[in-house]
């Protein structure tokens, strides 16, 4: 491929993820950091999670994405009495028309390109897993029989910090499987002025069907070609080491207050993030704004804390940012 | 390669842009590094301007500083250009400035990648390539000048201080410079000084119970030294001497009047004692005395052996007696053979002690050959040959003398059977015995006599000639070693830096030593034998005037007679021979102490003069750890203080060996056994009473020894006391003694049930002011002393007035004395009146009772006494028992001292 043919890729990248982000904007006020984290997860691959209180609009979100996808879409509010079954599906029996009965498969919720797994940490572990191994395998056994989630397959989980009481916090091991942990924050006065000029008029806004799913495998595959300088992928090797209480580059920070650090797919994740962002605007290789831009969503649900950590209320946030201000960009 | 060039775009724009930047970059180096190396050559500069200006430096050595500044300068700034600097670090700075997202370094690190492929497939390599033209359309965003802009280097401020600092510093004229004469500095005013005398108030109380040992241990010894102790603190009051010379006086004193066997030694003879008592307790004649010994009852001991020489005197049946003379002679085997067990056993510990330093050496050296451990291993090895022959010869010489000593006896034994026959008898006996009759006397044991008598001469003869020839090869090997000496030495001052001739010279010299040392042991052991002679002599001498009666006077009158032509009461010759023997033997003794002493001036004097070359050497190597020689030296000299030390040690243990006490017990009853076999019992029974004289003194030594060792505490507790003595404060014009002082007075004075001074306590010290006019004894028996008024101390003047308010401190010592020496007339301000006062029945006060009033009213009180006695044995077995610090000790001591009793 000639350098002007991958320039006109990456600006059709570019030009799609502004139309789809411009789209979401138009129902969804603010937030723009966690739409394009969301559509980042999509594109990367991965799976999104985010954490905010009630009300903040983690559900319309999803649901605009969805639309502006042109994509299945289907939730599952998360409860403590739901079984895997009831996301994964189950065997029925059915009669058929000749009145003999037979062994079905229904297909649960999972079986959609975006499903919404709302309040997640309400539902026991059991389910947890059940879909979270869904979520890594993109696929689903049941009875010996597998099925092949249609890609892409994009799981946005919710989950809130409050009310913990009767929730299941998810494990360290299953958090780690969120390509990134989106922190929906309260929209400042003049985003909530347009909230409500838009949701109490006579007609609420809806998404347009804004790129379909082909164009998103397509895109999806473009962000793998992106390349990366060994510098900038030093960088980013040295700021998921600085994470590591142990390692040499660890800041006083995160020795103070760090357990564990962040596995080997943080940085996965950093990279497959930062290729994105390199791409949406409009660049051919990645750079270390691009790392430093998708680094917090893409580590803070990767650092495990200690009790001191815990104990201050230091957020994971406030290490990563450190560990940012604190590493080189050039060794 | 062609085609990898033409696939990757052309990137000049960047690599130009890249040269600019790196070009200024260098730049700014430069500046940096100059400005910092200027910092420094100007302060090299204003250092040899400094010594020139002393006349320390020359004027060519000025300018070389003046360059050498300069070349600093230069080549600091050619170091701060030529540095590295990495494309990438360059490219980072553009795109940081730019603002281009890491676009020039990613194209940089894309193009390296693709050129090093020479032509193959690279991965993303149509992203590759776009991002390199992509950079190379942004190239001109960047600006070398935004992304390195030349700054005022970092250190100018500082230079420009510095330089300031060192223009003015230049121009400064030296007081001392190279044209000025020295101008020396004027001498320190001698300060008047007089002799600043201590308060020793306090140290006297321990001086006191120093004397109360001597007293209860009736020791003279202590009592002397008490008194000389007693002479040097007032010297020391009076500033006549001062501490050290003090210190030193004590310890001469010490060593003089509690030297002596210490615990160790004392129970060392017990333990030797106790094993010798064992063995008597087997003979039925020696039981009870070994029962005795064995039980330590020294006393019982005594009793015994008196026993033993009435026995002996009085004992006529010759086969008691012999019995009696073998139980005798037994003891002393018995002692021989433990005093030959220790000596062994200690031989061996020194060689088993030298073979371990040996080996130890040897697996050292075989890991690292390092030349002061060969020459320690060398020592080592000759002091082991040393010893190995010196106990090889003793062994010799034993063995000698055993054979010796055996011919002596069987000639003993032959001579008294024959000794009633006269030679003429002796030739009939022989005619008798081939005529076949019978001869009167043992014709064969004559005979063998005679053998036995031509073989113990032909030994002597040989043992003789091989000591006359063992003498010469030694004078020889001596007078050889010298020579070898001599040239050795003359070799090393011609040149001194030859390890190895150093090396030989020192091996020599060592050789040298130990011959000496041999010679010495021979001199002393020859000496040893010669003096026992005397000894023996004198006893015999003095025996023979004992059985004459003779008192010293009676002799000295015998004298007189025999020169008038009369007859004296007493043998002349005896008198005369003892005389002379006694003479002989003080000769003996006092040329073997000049010798001693001769030899541990030489010991003193060589280790001070080591000590003093240890330090020199520390010092210098402290300075230079590097220099090899010195270490060398400071080995060597280390070595030659512990042969010293060992030296020391040696001619201790040979003088403790000779001083044993049981050795000349050992002797006195070897010879009351010879004197039972000659049939001179009354000779025995002295020996006897010798023997038991010895143990008196090992009891005495033992009695004595629990009393020094109380005297050895009480002299540490004295010595504590006397570092913490201030000296006397300057100008309260003639008190004794500061506000310190005249607190402790006072304290005496209130202690002794006596009014004190109420200003000397102010209030906010923690005192009560002074109880003017107290100081009853309970029951008020006492009245109180005058109210708050003593004579002004020793010199008038200055005394605390008669209100007790406390006078000025005067400006000086004071020139004179007041005229009124004794102070004003004592008023009494206490009314009292004489009381007759009846006992009240009753248990009295209690012991807490007793306390508190003795601290409100003093310590002179009969109650108080009795409960202080019972207190103060509790105390001293407290600070006998526990591990109390020699600090705190003096502070407890001083304590229970200041709350005694008083009068």
């Amino acid at each position: 491929m000639k350098p002007g043919e991958v320039a006109a890729l990456v600006q059709a990248f570019q030009a799609d993820v502004q139309r789809l982000l411009g789209e979401i904007g138009q129902v969804i006020v603010g937030h723009e950091e966690i739409v394009r984290g969301a559509v980042m997860s999509l594109l990367a691959g991965g799976h999104a999670l985010l954490e905010g209180v009630p009300g903040l609009g983690k559900t319309m979100l999803v649901k605009t994405i969805a639309e502006a996808l042109d994509l299945n879409f289907s939730r599952v509010q998360f409860t403590p009495d739901l079984m895997p079954a009831d996301i994964l599906g189950t065997n029925m029996i059915v009669e058929d028309e000749r009145g003999s009965k037979y062994f079905d498969f229904q297909r649960g919720a999972i079986f959609a390109n975006i499903v919404l797994a709302d309040e997640i940490n309400r539902a026991t572990p059991k389910t947890q897993s059940a879909l979270l191994e869904a979520m890594q395998e993109q696929r689903v056994t049941v009875a010996k029989q597998t099925f092949v989630l249609e890609p892409p397959f994009f799981v946005l989980a919710t989950q809130n910090p409050l009310e913990m009481e009767g929730t299941y916090p998810l494990p360290e091991a299953q958090l780690d499987r969120f390509f990134m942990k989106l922190k929906v924050e309260f929209p400042t006065r003049e985003h909530l002025h347009t909230i409500l000029d838009r949701t109490t008029a006579a007609e609420n806004p809806h998404a347009r069907k804004i790129v379909t799913r082909e164009r998103i495998l397509e895109m999806k595959e473009l962000v793998r070609r992106v390349p990366v300088a060994r510098p900038v992928q030093d960088f980013a090797v040295r700021v998921l080491e600085a994470t590591h209480p142990e390692s040499p580059s660890a800041t006083p920070a995160s020795k103070k207050y760090v357990r564990f650090g962040s596995s080997p797919r943080g940085a996965q994740s950093i990279l497959l993030g930062a290729k994105i962002s390199a791409l949406m605007n409009g660049r051919f290789a990645v750079a270390c704004d691009d790392i430093r831009k998708v680094a917090p969503a893409c580590l803070r649900h990767r650092i495990i804390l200690n009790f001191e950590g815990e104990a201050e209320g230091v957020s994971t946030d406030q290490i990563v940012a450190e560990i940012l201000k604190a590493t080189p960009e050039a060794k | 390669m062609a085609e990898v060039d033409k696939r990757v775009p052309d990137t000049a724009a960047i690599h130009a842009l890249l040269r600019r930047t790196r070009g200024r970059l260098r730049l700014q180096g430069a500046l940096e590094w100059a400005t910092t190396g200027a910092i420094v050559a100007i302060n090299l500069a204003l250092v040899g301007l400094f010594l020139w200006k002393l006349g320390r430096l020359s004027d060519a050595a000025l300018v070389w500083t003046f360059v050498a500044g300069g070349a600093l300068v230069a080549g600091a700034a050619v170091a701060g250009a030529v540095r590295a600097v990495a494309d990438g670090q360059v490219a980072k700075r553009l795109d940081r400035t730019a603002e281009l997202a890491d676009r020039l370094g990613t194209a940089l690190e894309f193009e390296r990648q693709l050129r090093g492929a020479k032509g193959q497939p690279v991965e993303h390599q149509d992203f590759k390539l776009a991002a390199i033209e992509d950079a190379v359309r942004h190239a001109s965003k960047a600006s070398p000048k935004a992304a390195a802009p030349l700054r005022r280097p970092r250190d100018l401020g500082a230079l420009g201080v510095i330089a300031a600092a060192a223009c003015v510093l230049a121009l400064v004229r030296l007081p001392l410079s190279r044209e000025e004469a020295v101008i020396k500095a004027p001498p320190a005013p001698v300060a008047e000084t007089q002799p600043q005398g201590y308060e020793v108030d306090a140290v006297r109380d321990y001086l006191d119970a120093l004397k109360d040992t001597a007293i209860k241990d009736d020791n003279p010894d202590l009592a002397e030294m008490a008194k000389k102790i007693a002479a040097l603190l007032d010297q020391l009051e009076r500033g006549e001497i001062d501490k050290k010379e003090l210190f030193e006086q004590l310890a001469a004193l010490e060593a003089e009047h509690l030297a002596g066997p210490d615990d160790a030694e004392m129970q060392e003879a017990l333990t030797e004692l106790e094993d010798l008592g064992k063995e008597l307790a087997k003979d039925k004649a020696t039981q009870q005395l070994g029962e005795a010994l064995k039980e330590g009852d020294l006393q019982k001991a005594q009793d015994e052996l008196e026993k033993l020489g009435q026995q002996a005197a009085s004992e006529k049946d010759p086969k008691k007696q012999e019995a009696l003379a073998k139980a005798l002679e037994k003891i002393s085997q018995t002692e021989e053979k433990l005093a030959e067990q220790k000596l062994k056993k200690s031989n061996d510990e020194k060689l088993a002690e030298l073979k371990k330093d040996i080996a130890k050496l040897e697996k050292e050296l075989a890991k690292k050959d390092e030349p002061e451990k060969r020459a320690e291993l060398e020592d080592k090895k000759r002091e082991l040959e040393r010893l190995m022959k010196k106990d090889a010869a003793e062994k010799a010489d034993k063995a000698e003398a055993d054979k010796q000593k055996q011919f002596e006896d069987e000639i003993k034994k032959l001579a008294e059977k024959t000794k009633d026959c006269t030679p003429a008898e002796l030739e009939q006996s022989r005619q008798d015995l081939a005529a076949g009759k019978k001869p009167k006397c043992d014709v064969k044991a004559a005979d063998e006599l005679e053998k036995k008598r031509q073989e113990l001469a032909k030994l002597s003869a040989e043992k003789k000639e091989r000591e006359q020839k063992a003498e010469q090869e030694r004078q020889a090997q001596k007078d050889k070693l010298a020579e070898q000496i001599r040239q050795l030495e003359k070799k090393a001052k011609e040149n001194p830096s030859d390890q190895k001739t150093q090396a030989e010279l020192e091996r020599k010299r060592d050789l040298e030593r130990l011959m000496r040392q041999d010679e010495h042991d021979k001199a002393e052991k020859a000496e040893k034998a010669e003096r026992e002679k005397f000894e023996s002599e004198i006893k015999k001498l003095e025996r023979a005037q004992k059985l004459q009666k003779c008192t010293p006077e009676q002799i000295a009158q015998s004298e007189k007679d025999e020169a008038a032509g009369k007859k004296g009461k007493c043998d002349k010759l005896i008198a005369d021979k003892l005389g002379k023997l006694k003479r002989e033997l003080k000769k003996l003794e006092d040329k073997k102490a000049e010798r001693d002493k001769q030899r541990e001036d030489d010991r003193t004097a060589s280790r001070k003069k080591f000590e003093e070359e240890k330090r020199r050497l520390e010092k210098k190597l402290q300075d230079n750890p590097k220099d090899q020689e010195a270490r060398r030296q400071l080995d060597k000299n280390k070595r030659q203080l512990d042969r010293l030390e060992r030296d020391k040690k040696e001619q201790q243990q040979a003088q403790k060996q000779q001083k044993r006490q049981l050795q000349r017990l050992s002797r006195d009853l070897k010879r009351s056994a010879e004197n039972m076999r000659n049939q001179k019992p009354e000779d025995a029974k002295d020996d006897l009473d010798d023997a038991k004289d010895e143990v008196g003194k090992m009891e005495d030594e033992i009695r004595k020894l629990s009393g020094k060792k109380k005297a050895k505490e009480q002299m540490g507790s004295l010595r504590e006391a006397l570092r913490r003595a201030q000296k006397k404060q300057r100008g309260e014009g003639g008190q004794q003694g500061g506000r310190k002082g005249q607190k402790l007075r006072d304290f005496y004075s209130r202690a002794a049930g006596q009014p004190g001074n109420a200003k000397v306590f102010q209030p906010g010290q923690g005192s009560k002011p002074g109880q003017e006019g107290e100081g009853q004894q309970p029951g008020g028996v006492q009245p109180g002393a005058p109210g708050g008024q003593q004579p002004g101390g020793e010199q008038a003047g200055n005394g605390p007035p008669k209100d007790g308010s406390g006078g000025q401190p005067g400006g000086g010592i004071g020139s004179d004395h007041d005229p009124n020496v004794l102070g004003g007339a004592t008023k009494n301000k206490v009314k009292y009146a004489e009381k007759e006062l009846e006992g009240v029945k009753g248990k009295g006060p209690s012991r807490s009772q007793v306390i508190q009033s003795a601290a409100q009213k003093g310590f002179a009180s009969r109650a108080y006494e009795k409960v202080y006695t019972d207190y103060q044995a509790v105390v001293d077995d407290v600070m006998n028992r526990e591990k109390v610090p020699l600090g705190y000790r003096h502070y407890i001591e001083r304590y229970f001292k200041l709350i005694k009793p008083r009068q």
